[in-house]
């Protein structure tokens, strides 16, 4: 493969004179980045390899756990020819603008998009390098540059062994070149391969850095007692017992919440609990699970919303069969095993922070504005999270914690409780649909939906603007600019609005309501419960069509498709249809963030209530990198949303969330757990989402396994038999 | 003041007696290896061993330990070489890897008393420690590797 790219790669010098490449991983733009200032991001090496062989990479993206850390590094390996396993890899901070994602411009972790996005640029950097070192190594031993090959982190010359670092020096003096060759892939010796987890041996022996194991010098530890109700407004407390708790230093109103700010954890835990707050909750005292349920019943009933989605025609005749039915999703929390914490050190002016988040450049802009300084004044270190599935998209914990050190003078600890990550989380909204069908006398299907859900990018969008936008653009415009485009939200209707099969018409109609709630990004996003809608509701035409569920997808799809083709794999993967006795199955396809999966759940039943047996799991996610990560993603993924679809439930009551810990938010444990078989296609495109595809098939396949055990049909999340 | 054993090492501390042992190790020893998640006992991130026994120690009060023998997953091996520890590597066990040191005590605690745990044993030895991420195949699958390693140390010393 040649390249030709010019101003790709940019080249400076380490600190000790090593080479050090920069780049940009936006691929599809060449030239100087066009989204904000240059100024605003420190520039920072990715690459960097020093004398002593030592090669440092950058690690641009959240390591949350879906094994970027190592994706990443197998990839820049294969190219620069040294065995991942001798990468120095650092979690980086802030860095260069160019480092940004090409589809948000966002140095975001989210989206299933790291290496989607980041392949071929990844390559080119480590294939620059490599070339470079060559070309100092032909210099130096005064050979051609021809008679020279690398292996694993060597120039090899008339069969002699040089350490790349011998040329380093030299190399940093030679200009990037514009012509890279990148392997074929049948040359792979890291691509591909299941190397082991870089993060395993540090993440096993209790090593692994997350933002609560950073202990600065001279902290306090601060916690805060929020509203409980949302929109709620501090009024007053009385923290005379608080203060009287042993390690207390002090108890204040910061960002409308109470802050109690202590020598340590405990004491600041245990003084909260004594603190009476008197709140002003009238913003949302009527707003409730039923009162959202029952608004959004009735603008389905009222609204004709906008048309999303208008493909076919079909005329109904007498005698057709028809299906009318609505289905649910609650809210949900993300519940990440770490809670939200964070660590900030404000002084004269500026700040710097510590701790696990999914977007340095969101973080360092909603911290600036939350404190009124500049971003050049915000300093982001990044750490391993204990979970992020999207929750730390939105760093209110790291603004938080830097307000808390401005008042206070003293670098903070902010550590939130379980109760308060599950009543403060940014949840992954409620949805209610009203699907309707007709299907002829010759199997033709008319597909009606209609879905009442929030606009989730519209206070989203207009934040991450202001993120993105140079900071002379006033924070108005921004606001202006990013509700207008969020004007029509995709992650309201994604995986609702393109159906994959055939039928002879679709409509798909979106009403947009937002109650006061706040609302996030949760893995998988609209397609965690458009996949359940679309999906459930595919089996329940296929039965009055009178066909097998598998059967009537595959008769609707295109035999060429991904879907086709996972379909097919998983059939035969879960022996479909001829189970063993007692055993129930559903299926479900799904295609989201590039990728396509099939599932198929087995269920018995075990006095009266579904005992998950066994998920099937075939996927298409192009080029694979590592295909043990891939499978533990798809593993991950489908205890995930097993736990949503068995017992995921926020529900809200007088502006509040009800649930509180794991026991009355509980999370799928071990003991509940399928055995889980997963298949990956071969194939030889780019690479495509790994993290999310896995959740969405999951909860209609065992809708519809349950419909295959009990017809009984589940159309209301989470499944409650 | 409160005496214990930490990892083999004597500990005197002056602190409140109702401080769950969880924040003595955090806050005031650093060791941080033992994770914080929930403060209810429910999830099992902060497990450690008390006189050999799998606990929760963000509901443990520091009191409670005065004269017994604590391991935290810092002190689990010499080396971070508990089989458990190498099985977890080869089974690419961990993800966020948050959850994994209390996994790792409560695996350990289970094979001490039974070396050759089947899926029942497993199942209700390691129930107590929620995994967000959903490596429990995998746990599963290491814990096994585990107790063969176990099992063939045995039949060496038997051989000796």
């Amino acid at each position: 493969m040649k390249l030709s790219r010019r101003g790709l790669l940019k080249l400076s010098a380490t600190a000790t004179g090593g080479l050090a490449l920069g780049f940009s991983l936006s691929g599809c733009k060449e030239g100087e980045y066009q989204h904000g200032s240059a100024e605003d991001f420190r520039p920072n090496a990715f690459l960097a390899i020093s004398e002593d062989n030592t090669v440092t990479l950058q690690i641009h993206r959240a390591e949350m756990g879906q094994g970027v850390m190592t994706g990443i590094t197998q990839i820049v390996a294969e190219e620069f020819d040294l065995a991942p396993s001798e990468f120095v890899t650092e979690l980086s901070g802030l860095v260069n603008s160019e480092l940004a994602s090409p589809d948000t411009f966002l140095q975001i972790t989210g989206g299933s998009q790291t290496i989607a996005s980041s392949y071929q640029s990844l390559r080119e950097v480590g294939a620059a390098a490599r070339a470079m070192l060559l070309n100092a190594a032909a210099e130096v031993l005064q050979v051609p540059v021809g008679g020279l090959t690398t292996d694993n982190g060597h120039i090899v010359s008339d069969g002699k062994k040089h350490p790349y670092g011998r040329f380093v020096k030299v190399a940093s003096k030679l200009p990037v070149p514009e012509q890279l060759t990148l392997k074929d892939a049948a040359d792979f010796q890291y691509i591909g391969q299941s190397e082991q987890r870089l993060d395993s041996q540090a993440k096993v022996s209790g090593q692994a850095e997350f933002g609560i194991d950073i202990y600065p010098e001279d902290f306090v530890t601060a916690v805060m007692l929020r509203s409980p109700s949302f929109g709620g407004q501090l009024i007053d407390f009385d923290a005379a017992e608080a203060l009287k708790v042993k390690g207390v230093i002090d108890v204040i109103a910061v960002n409308n919440a109470v802050t109690v700010v202590a020598k340590s954890y405990w004491p600041a835990r245990k003084a909260a609990g004594l603190i009476t707050v008197n709140w002003d909750s009238s913003a949302t005292a009527n707003l409730s699970s039923a009162s959202i349920l029952a608004e959004q019943q009735r603008l389905a009933a009222s609204e004709q919303g906008e048309n999303i989605t208008a493909a076919g025609s079909f005329t109904a005749a007498d005698g057709d069969k028809t299906l009318s039915v609505s289905y649910e999703a609650p809210y949900l929390a993300h519940a990440t095993m770490e809670p939200m914490n964070a660590v900030a050190d404000y002084h004269d002016g500026k700040v710097s922070l510590w701790g696990g988040h999914q977007g340095a450049d969101i973080t360092a802009d909603m911290v600036a504005r939350a404190l009124g300084i500049s971003r050049h004044d915000v300093t982001v270190h990044s750490c391993f999270l204990g979970g992020g599935f999207g929750r730390r998209i939105v760093p209110d914990y790291m603004a938080e914690a830097a307000m808390v050190s401005r008042q206070v003078g003293q670098p903070v600890k902010l550590i939130w409780s379980r109760e308060d990550d599950m009543a403060h989380d940014y949840y992954r909204p409620s949805h209610y649909s009203e699907l309707s069908a007709s299907i002829s006398a010759d199997n033709k299907v008319s597909w009606h939906h209609k879905l009442v859900g929030p606009s989730l990018l519209r206070d989203f969008m207009p934040d991450s603007l202001k993120t993105i936008f140079p900071e002379w653009v006033p924070g108005s415009v921004a606001t202006t600019v990013g509700k207008f485009v969020a004007s029509t939200d995709g992650s309201s209707v994604e995986g609702a609005a393109e159906l994959p099969y055939g039928f002879a018409e679709v409509n798909v109609d979106y009403v947009e309501y937002t109650p006061p709630v706040p609302i996030g990004f949760w893995r998988s996003v609209g397609h965690s419960q458009n996949a359940f809608v679309v999906e459930a509701f595919v089996d329940e035409v296929a039965e009055q069509v009178g066909s097998d569920p598998l059967a009537f997808r595959l008769a609707n799809l295109s035999a060429d498709s991904a879907e086709a083709k996972v379909l097919q794999q998983v059939k035969v993967l879960s022996n479909w249809g001829a189970q063993v006795e007692g055993r129930f199955q559903g299926v479900a396809v799904h295609h989201s963030f590039g990728s396509t999966v099939a599932e198929v759940v087995e269920i018995s039943m075990v006095d009266g209530k579904p005992k998950v047996e066994t998920v099937y799991c075939v996927a298409d996610c192009g080029q694979v990198i590592n295909p043990d990560l891939v499978v533990t993603q798809m593993q991950s993924a489908i205890i995930f949303a097993l736990t949503a679809a068995l017992y995921g439930e926020i529900t809200i009551e007088a502006g509040a969330v009800v649930q509180s810990n794991f026991h009355n938010y509980p999370m799928l444990r071990i003991n509940e757990t399928p055995d889980i078989v997963v298949e990956l296609i071969e194939s030889s495109l780019p690479p495509t989402g790994v993290g999310e595809p896995g959740v969405p098939p999951l909860a209609p396949a065992l809708a519809n396994a349950l419909y295959a055990a009990s017809a009984v049909r589940h159309r209301s999340l989470p499944i409650k038999v | 003041m409160v005496e214990f054993t930490l990892n083999g090492e004597h500990q005197s501390l002056d602190i409140e007696a109702d401080t769950p042992l969880l924040w003595v190790l955090r806050d005031e020893l650093r060791m941080t290896g033992t994770k914080f998640g929930c403060g209810m006992g429910l999830c099992g991130a902060c497990t450690v061993h008390i006189d050999g026994v799998a606990s929760r120690s963000c509901i443990m009060p520091v009191s409670f330990i005065a004269g017994k023998n604590i391991t935290t997953i810092e002190g689990l091996s010499s080396d971070n070489n508990h089989p458990l520890q190498q099985a977890w590597v080869a089974h690419n066990v961990p993800q966020c890897g948050y959850c994994q040191s209390g996994q790792i005590m409560s695996a350990a605690a289970l094979l001490a008393s039974n070396g050759s745990p089947d899926d029942e044993a497993i199942d209700s030895a390691m129930s107590g420690n929620i995994c967000r991420c959903g490596t429990y195949p995998r746990i599963k699958a290491a814990i096994k590797q585990a107790a063969t390693f176990y099992n063939a140390a045995d039949d060496v010393e038997v051989a000796q």
